[in-house]
């Protein structure tokens, strides 16, 4: 996929459970092998957003184009049929089936058997300890482990974009290290990466580019390193004192 | 007193032939409670319509009624399909107390459409006939007839076959995935409303063949399918709601305590002991004996 | 002539009057005798309520064609109006009281459901009305340790009650089985029968039976099943184990056929070892017949109508026309309970008529008073049809024997007992 070029476009979507609207005109770009982070606030509504983009939520107003087609009211699956695969809030394992069953669904969209041979290596090159429990249930691994084989079933399809939503909740500092450092290879690699965080240090890190989401709405829009200097940025999230 | 052998293994092996009957009518609903979490309460009037589709074809065609079964078993599972796709699709999304007046409903209209055919002809009760009525099978203590042989082949060869494919291939993995997570199963491109209707028609399909079997060795009218279905329930209850390996277990459980139990306490006892064992199970470890999930 | 203003008042009163009195609805009853049957025309027992609706019609087309029935001097014509209890306690109450509150009718008869026609009774005792029920359970006139009822006495039950049933059950074991099965011994009895008060009154009539007349009976077992039962393989099971040499399977129809159905084929009960029968008169009956095929040849039933076989004597003569003028009419034969309902609407019509009044109490006092007579039923004895203190009726038991026959492809009846009335003898497998 050439540089460059845009693989998801979001126009003015506005994104709502009920009566109750969560997001208010929302537009982004994601280009082609970059990686480009939403950061926010609790509530601020980057869940809905990559749940919307999903297919998940329909959208109350406004649009997505993914490789160039509207995504309008496509269904969940035809959406993740197509490439875009979401590593959702909360793992979204399947509980009762083990490791590799996890990752064969995973890669249920690949067409051919050696294909889904060729990404279990790979994937359990990225996490070694998911080779080790492949056998277990995914509801017995620890917090760390699910979060690395939700990651690691997205990437079984291949998929040309891949989102990832809040990858750091509710893990210990040393797993999210480890994690960044797999999303961060992947990143450079060339990889089409969302990324949704609350943890704004990791997620400017990785990012080429970056928007905050505030209440539903994007305030500010710029690179990794704009962001970090930029004076709200540092107040609001990255803890520091103004003057 | 009657506490022989022979009896015993007798009445062991009239609780497995019930039982099998409760593994077929459990694992269909545990397969569509599993996958679309609704409680599929006409489950015993497709039961019944199974049985007297079963009769009428064999019955008007002259086929032996074991083949006759095929028929109006994949009638019945389209009959299922129709029901997911115009009844139930539409509900999705809405309150879900649509859907259980949906299911309720449902009861009344199989019911009282089968008796409007059932009952101007056989009457109260009607049982299928098969050329192989006469004919046993010896177990050495034990003489079964071959009907009762072929009932366990089928009832077991299915739900072997069920369960070979849930657990052994691809579009069964579908299947438990869609039940054990239906959002995640959507992002790994799983059509899951396809999949309610599958799991709805072939939830249908078991029933019927569950009443064709019955048929075959009990009286069935258009009521009869109720308590069995309830019984069905209970089964699901006990061996974790959407658990296709506890409804097995539960269901053979249940007929052999059944047969038991009516054997040792007397006859008025038959449907208070599903109840009683339920009761017991859930006091002592309430999410079933396999927790929720295929 | 010019009428004075009084007499056109009057008349105009006369004439409102006369208007008034074909308008008004309900008025019509004034001139009809209305019976009310109260029977299963919907859910379960629909088949046989059937078997009733048609008798009970043939018996009012009976009457009419003779010009209806007399009233205190006029001729009535008689109207039939059919309650259903929808095989359920509420429909049955349901039922009844459409019967008395909207179409006011006379006489209340009929009914196939004991605890059916039983949900119904407060009413009719609250109302007065004369009642005719025909299922078997004696509590319609006994209270509930079978003694007489004061309070029931507007009831006049014609049906065979299960403590009759269950009598001549013993009487026939011990006079028809035992000189076969065991001679000089005492007979081993199993029974298999209903959970519910008629299978219990049965059982009842039975064990008093064998008391009162020191019968050498020996009850093995006494397993029972829930009603609709479909299952008996494990109370059979547990009655061939004990070896008896007569089994009695005492239900409904359907419950019957599959008992011996179940009991022969599935359990291995040996026909040649064990006397099956006698069943439930109830079950008497051309699906019972069609329905049980060769596997019931050599089993027996005891019964008070036979749907075949006719008796040699004079309170049996009513069966053969009987039975001419029903398959006549309606191209199949009745049952028993059928021909209980046809008995019951001209009991009614008699009592009307000898109570010259519609009356109900008066109906009442005729109905105790009316005299044995030629029914179809087979009544053996008494000075009144119904006996004075509960309101029963004597009635004729019989027992009959199955034979396979080979033209029919069915079974058909042999009268086994008594045997002053019997045209055969009992026949061991």
């Amino acid at each position: 996929m050439p540089r460059g070029l845009d693989l998801l476009a979001v126009d003015d979507l506005q994104v709502g459970y009920g009566k109750i609207q969560v997001l208010w005109g929302v537009s982004l770009r994601l280009a082609a092998g970059e990686t480009v982070a939403v950061v926010g606030s609790n509530g601020a509504g980057k869940t809905t957003l990559l749940r919307s983009i999903a297919g998940l939520l329909p959208p109350v107003a406004g649009r997505v184009v993914f490789r160039d087609r509207v995504l309008g009211r496509l269904p969940a699956h035809e959406i993740a049929r197509r490439g875009l695969a979401l590593v959702p809030e909360g793992r979204e394992l399947f509980p009762w089936m083990s490791v590799h069953e996890n990752l064969l669904l995973g890669g249920r969209l690949c067409a051919e058997r050696l294909r889904v041979a060729e990404n279990l290596e790979w994937v359990y090159g990225l996490f070694p300890v998911l080779r080790e429990r492949r056998r277990q249930s995914a509801s017995t691994l620890s917090g760390g482990e699910q979060q690395m084989l939700a990651i690691a079933r997205a990437l079984m399809s291949n998929p040309s974009v891949l989102m990832l939503d809040e990858p750091s909740t509710g893990l210990s500092p040393r797993v999210v290290e480890s994690i960044f450092e797999v999303i961060a290879g992947l990143a450079q690699r060339g990889a089409t990466i969302l990324l949704v965080e609350q943890n704004v240090y990791l997620a400017l890190a990785v990012a080429d580019r970056a928007y905050v989401l505030e209440r539903g709405r994007l305030t500010l829009e710029g690179t990794g390193q704009e962001l970090i200097e930029h004076a709200a940025v540092r107040q609001a999230y990255l803890g520091v004192a103004e003057g | 007193m009657g506490l022989d052998a022979a009896s015993l293994l007798q009445v062991l092996v009239w609780g497995l032939v019930v039982g099998s009957i409760y593994v077929l009518l459990a694992t269909g609903l545990t397969l569509i409670f599993g996958v679309m979490k609704l409680v599929n309460f006409a489950h015993g009037e497709l039961m019944m319509w199974g049985a007297f589709l079963t009769i009428l074809i064999a019955q008007s065609t002259g086929v032996n009624p074991y083949v006759a079964m095929i028929g109006s078993t994949a009638a019945v599972g389209l009959l299922g399909v129709a029901i997911e796709r115009l009844g139930f699709r539409p509900l999705r999304g809405t309150a879900k107390i649509n859907e259980i007046f949906l299911s309720i409903a449902l009861i009344l209209v199989l019911q009282n459409a089968l008796a409007r055919f059932f009952v101007p002809y056989f009457r109260e009760n009607a049982q299928i006939r098969t050329p192989y009525a006469t004919e046993y099978f010896s177990l050495g203590l034990v003489n079964l007839r071959y009907d009762f042989v072929i009932l366990l082949a089928v009832a077991w060869a299915i739900t072997f076959g069920l369960w070979f494919v849930l657990f052994h291939t691809a579009p069964g993995r579908d299947v438990r995935a869609t039940s054990q997570n239906r959002a995640a199963a959507l992002l790994m491109g799983i059509d899951v409303r396809r999949i309610d209707m599958l799991c709805f028609g072939i939830g249908s399909a078991l029933a019927a063949l569950a009443g064709s079997l019955y048929g075959v060795v009990n009286p069935f009218s258009p009521y009869a399918g109720t308590i069995p279905a309830i019984k069905a329930f209970a089964v699901i209850i006990l061996g974790g709601l959407g658990s296709v390996p506890g409804a097995v277990l539960g269901g053979l459980l249940y007929g052999v305590v059944e047969s038991f139990g009516t054997f040792f306490l007397g006859g008025s006892w038959r449907d208070a002991i599903a109840f009683v064992l339920l009761i017991v199970v859930l006091m002592v470890r309430p999410q079933g004996i396999f927790r929720e999930g295929a | 002539m010019r009428m004075s203003y009084t007499a056109r008042c009057a008349g105009a009163w006369v004439v409102a009057g006369a208007i008034a009195g074909i308008l008004v609805p309900g008025s019509a009853s004034a001139q009809t005798v209305r019976l009310g049957l109260i029977t299963s025309i919907t859910g379960p027992a629909a088949g046989t309520g059937a078997d009733q609706q048609r008798a009970a019609t043939l018996a009012v087309e009976e009457l009419n064609a003779a010009g209806g029935v007399t009233v205190g001097g006029a001729k009535r014509k008689v109207e039939l109006v059919i309650g259903d209890d929808q095989t359920s306690r509420e429909g049955a109450v349901s039922g009844v009281t459409r019967l008395i509150v909207e179409d006011k009718v006379n006489v209340v008869f009929g009914g196939l459901g004991s605890a059916f026609g039983m949900a119904a009774l407060p009413l009719i005792q609250e109302r007065g009305i004369p009642y005719i029920p025909t299922p078997s359970t004696p509590l319609f006139t006994r209270t509930k340790d079978m003694g007489p009822d004061p309070t029931k006495s507007m009831v006049f039950h014609y049906q065979a009650t299960g403590l009759m049933y269950g009598a001549g059950t013993a009487d026939f074991i011990a006079e028809g089985l035992r000189p076969v099965f065991a001679p000089g011994k005492p007979i081993r009895v199993a029974w298999l029968y209903q959970d519910s008060p008629f299978g219990a009154e049965y059982v009842r009539g039975y064990t008093d039976r064998i008391k009162e007349k020191n019968l050498p009976l020996e009850t093995v077992a006494t397993e029972r099943f829930k009603v609709g039962e479909t299952d008996y393989r494990a109370q059979l099971t547990k009655i061939k184990a004990l070896a008896p040499q007569v089994l009695v399977p005492m239900g409904f129809r359907g419950e019957t056929v599959a008992m011996v159905q179940q009991a022969v084929l599935d359990v291995g009960i040996d026909p040649k070892k064990v006397a099956i029968g006698p069943v439930c008169a109830c079950v008497d009956d051309p699906l019972y017949y069609k329905d049980l095929g060769k596997i019931g040849s050599h089993t027996t039933i005891l019964s008070v109508y036979s749907t075949y076989a006719t008796p040699k004597n004079p309170a049996f003569a009513r069966w053969p026309d009987f039975r001419a003028s029903f398959q006549k009419r309606y191209g199949v034969l009745p049952g028993v309970l059928g021909v209980s309902a046809y008995d019951a609407v001209h009991i009614a019509a008699r009592a009307i008529e000898r109570a010259g009044s519609l009356d109900s109490q008066r109906v009442i006092a005729a109905l105790a008073a009316l005299p044995v007579d030629k029914y179809v039923m087979p009544i053996r004895s008494g000075k009144t049809l119904f006996d004075p203190k509960y309101r029963e009726v004597d009635f004729y038991l019989i027992a009959q024997q199955f034979f396979w026959d080979e033209k029919l492809k069915e079974l058909r009846p042999r009268v086994v007992w008594p045997h002053d009335v019997a045209d055969a003898k009992y026949v061991h497998p």
